[in-house]
């Protein structure tokens, strides 16, 4: 991980990724966040997701900063998102997720 | 055999003909006469110098239907519906779109509240009559609807989908109050669930019903004054075409007419020279249109909302995914209130047209701006038939664009350009990027009268590397017509448990539905069925649909369909649940008649091409222009290699190759250009 994140800076530094993968990439993440909020809403079992959109979905980093977040759902939602990866990421830590592991929260004190 | 395509667009009425016996292409273009279409069919008949009576097939598309509906020139129309309901199609969906859109505003409904008339009767979700249709409150609404004179009448009852008897009964007597009334019934348009969406359906095909029903009819007649004996085809948004017959009864399932037979022939195109990925990119005079093409088959979508989905109007029927964006070879340059250059949405259509057309345009336009720069060759344009006024076309810059601005006439002609690519450059990546697909995956097929000319521009503004000008590209739609199959949409909201359902009951509306498409078939023997139910897990909205066989329905074999639906949910979303109950909503059965397929000639080999003539175009910088080799593409052999700057011209359009580009022809005659600085 600690490689990983060296390679990442090194990267960042390096204004060398070309403008197309940049503009891909730029709005692949919109598309991700879009793509969730769809699956979600197609997949749910609940009248307030599927029919009135009541949820917001987004990508986030490990210190809780937005990178992108769904159109058309509650996007006020955006004040929880951060706090509860944040809170995750303290209990867990950087290395306690495998692929496809899913932390449910309901945490009053945490996303109120 | 001969078979004949003609495409009405905003500005140009395409034809192309393919005959069997010669294996020779016909073509002709003529000005779209948008007070008499029909007569502009006729002209480009006369001028192809086709025989009418030798004609064994003719399919037509035409943007009639959408222009009706967005231009809002629809009949007046009423709507009956059941006591209670009177609000469901004026209130539409109660979610809020665009939450931050202080502006918003919702579908502006196409028959107003008075003309909404309730009457007594009310059938339940199972079938089941609850209460009678009363005769008295059904008399009252024809009487008030023929009071107020309306040329077109819906009659959506809650759930007619499962039993339309009531709205059959209805539909008899308004027939005979209102004999000379267009009519249409919900279950003859869409047997789906959801309120809103069905009424919006079925208001939309009978506010457009007069026109479009009047059109196709007209047509018809009008062909047969002139000798015309073979079948009539039109086609239909969802990438097939239909019967005459069947389009003046469901004229909402022409609404995409027009631009779906390119992108049905870019599939083929791209399958035909192994490119199974490419986007479709079509522009014509009006407006620029770009669709993906993923594994050799267009996107279709199951319902679609016609000026969007936040103030649009749900049309519940299938079609073929499309994003339009206002720039066409017509499309007007003006200066905005705050001096600001801006190009269409407004478009000089063929009437005027462009000021170089000489039909009394006054406003410069795209097709102007390409003249000013030397791109169309204003002695050459449609073969030399239609001379360009570039004295005009340079004036009409000069002074609206050009003098505001304080620039130089070719640099106002060469933003016109700019500005137009940048928005068209947006339709494709709104297709591809916005979708998380990498343009550079894909190639790009160019179409439409002006797609050639800008289509290099837009590949190297999104870094695509391949651009592939197929044969007729000013023709394409109509070219795809030719090669589209008859295609019927049925879909049956039948709703039960998987673990409980009545197979019997659905093979008796599986029956019934394709009784429906055969009598709406004409290439019956052959034809191919698609049978899906649309399934979900017990407690969910959205469904899938999962195909079936008739074969499974008839056996009853309940697992296999239970197991096709966990599959594909899996696929679909990454997991799936076993053990949860499955229902069942709808059955959907598409009808696909299998048209004769056409053998298209091969070039042929021949001596390197060379240029026609030399001309000075503007390319990439306004104040020089170069000096480029013009080609004429119908003496281009197959193998043939020519390196940009260069333009290639034919019947219809222009290519115009950049430095940097490399074109081939290949043996079935497409330009394939290796795009430079792509």
């Amino acid at each position: 991980m600690a490689k990983a994140r060296k390679t990442t800076a090194r990267n960042a530094k390096r204004p060398s990724l070309d403008p197309v993968t940049l503009e891909v990439i730029r709005n692949a993440l919109p598309a991700v966040a879009n793509e969730m909020a769809a699956d979600l809403q197609r997949t749910s079992y609940n009248m307030m997701i599927y029919e009135v959109r009541d949820f917001c979905t987004a990508l986030i980093d490990p210190e809780g900063q937005l990178i992108s977040q769904n159109v058309g759902g509650v996007s006020h939602f955006v004040a929880d998102l951060g706090v509860i990866i944040v809170d995750g990421m303290k209990r867990y830590g950087r290395q306690g997720f495998a692929p496809g592991d899913v932390i449910i929260t309901n945490h009053q004190a945490v996303a109120g | 055999m001969l078979v004949v395509a003609i495409d009405i667009g905003g500005t140009f009425t395409d034809l192309i003909g393919f005959d069997e016996k010669t294996n020779a292409f016909i073509q002709a273009k003529s000005l779209t006469t948008p007070a008499q279409l029909v007569q502009g069919i006729i002209d480009c008949l006369n001028k192809s110098g086709i025989k009418s009576d030798g004609i064994d097939e003719l399919i037509h598309g035409s943007t009639i239907a959408i222009n009706t509906l967005i231009e809002r020139k629809g009949a007046k129309t009423g709507l009956v519906v059941t006591r209670g309901t009177r609000d469901v199609y004026i209130i539409g969906r109660g979610n809020r779109p665009e939450a931050y859109n202080l502006l918003f505003h919702k579908h502006r409904p196409l028959v107003s509240r008075q003309l909404t008339r309730e009457v007594e009767e009310r059938i339940l979700p199972s079938g089941e009559v609850h209460a009678r249709l009363d005769r008295t409150s059904l008399k009252e609404a024809c009487r008030v609807l023929k009071e107020d004179g309306v040329d077109a009448v819906a009659v959506c009852f809650l759930h007619s989908y499962v039993n339309p008897e009531h709205e059959r009964a209805a539909g008899e007597a308004l027939r005979e109050a209102l004999p000379d009334a267009y009519l249409s019934l919900s279950h003859d348009i869409l047997r789906e669930y959801r309120e809103f969406e069905r009424m919006s359906t079925t208001v939309v095909n009978a506010y457009i019903g007069p026109k479009v029903g009047g059109y196709v009819s007209s047509l018809k007649s009008s062909l047969g004054k002139i000798g015309f004996r073979g079948n009539l085809s039109i086609m239909r948004s969802n990438g097939g075409v239909m019967t005459p017959e069947v389009a003046t009864e469901r004229p909402v399932a022409m609404m995409e007419s027009g631009p779906v037979g390119g992108i049905i022939a870019s599939a083929q195109v791209g399958v035909a020279l192994g490119n199974q990925n490419v986007i479709s990119f079509d522009m014509g005079g009006t407006t620029a249109k770009a669709s993906l093409i993923r594994d050799g088959e267009p996107t279709l979508a199951p319902g679609y909302y016609v000026g969007g989905y936040a103030g649009g109007h749900p049309v519940m029927l299938p079609m073929i995914d499309v994003v339009e964006v206002g720039a066409g070879g017509g499309s007007i340059a003006w200066i905005d209130d705050i001096g600001a250059l801006k190009v269409g949405p407004q478009s000089a259509g063929a009437d005027p047209g462009p000021i170089c057309y000489k039909g009394g345009g006054t406003e410069p336009t795209i097709t102007d701006a390409n003249v000013v720069l030397g791109r169309l060759d204003p002695d050459n344009f449609l073969g030399g038939t239609m001379k360009l006024d570039a004295e005009g076309a340079a004036r009409g810059i000069a002074e609206k664009v050009a003098k505001p601005l304080k620039m130089d006439t070719v640099a106002a002609a060469q933003a016109i350009v700019d500005i137009a690519i940048a928005k068209m450059s947006l339709a494709v990546r709104e297709v591809s990027v916005e979708k998380g697909y990498d343009p550079r995956d894909f190639a790009l097929v160019a179409s439409g009268g002006a797609g050639p000319l800008h289509v290099i521009a837009i590949a190297r503004e999104l870094h695509i590397p391949t651009v592939i000008v197929p044969l007729f590209p000013s023709h394409f739609s109509a070219l795809g017509m030719l090669l589209a199959d008859e295609r019927h949409d049925f879909i049956r909201t039948a709703y039960s448990d998987l673990a409980n359902v009545d197979f019997a009951g659905l093979v008796k509306i599986c029956e019934e539905m394709r009784g429906q498409a055969r009598s709406s078939l004409r290439h019956v023997r052959g034809a191919e069925e698609q049978i899906a139910l649309d399934l979900r897990y017990v407690g969910q909205e959205f469904t899938l649909s999962v195909p079936v066989t008739l074969a499974q329905l008839k056996a009853g074999n309940r697992k296999a369909i239970r197991q096709a639906f966990d599959a594909l949910y899996e696929h679909r979303y990454a997991h799936h649940s076993p053990d949860e109950a499955v229902e069942m909503v709808n059955m959907r059965l598409g009808a696909i008649g299998k048209r004769a397929k056409l053998a298209f000639p091969r070039l042929g080999k021949g001596r390197p091409a060379k240029p026609a003539r030399h001309r000075d175009v503007y390319l990439l910088d306004a104040k020089k222009p170069v000096r480029c080799p013009v080609y004429e593409r119908d003496a281009l052999a197959a193998g043939t290699r020519i390196t940009g700057p260069a333009i290639v011209q034919e019947l219809g359009t222009t290519t115009v190759l950049f430095k940097g580009d490399d074109c081939r022809v290949a043996p079935s005659g497409e330009l394939i250009i290796k795009v430079g600085g792509a």
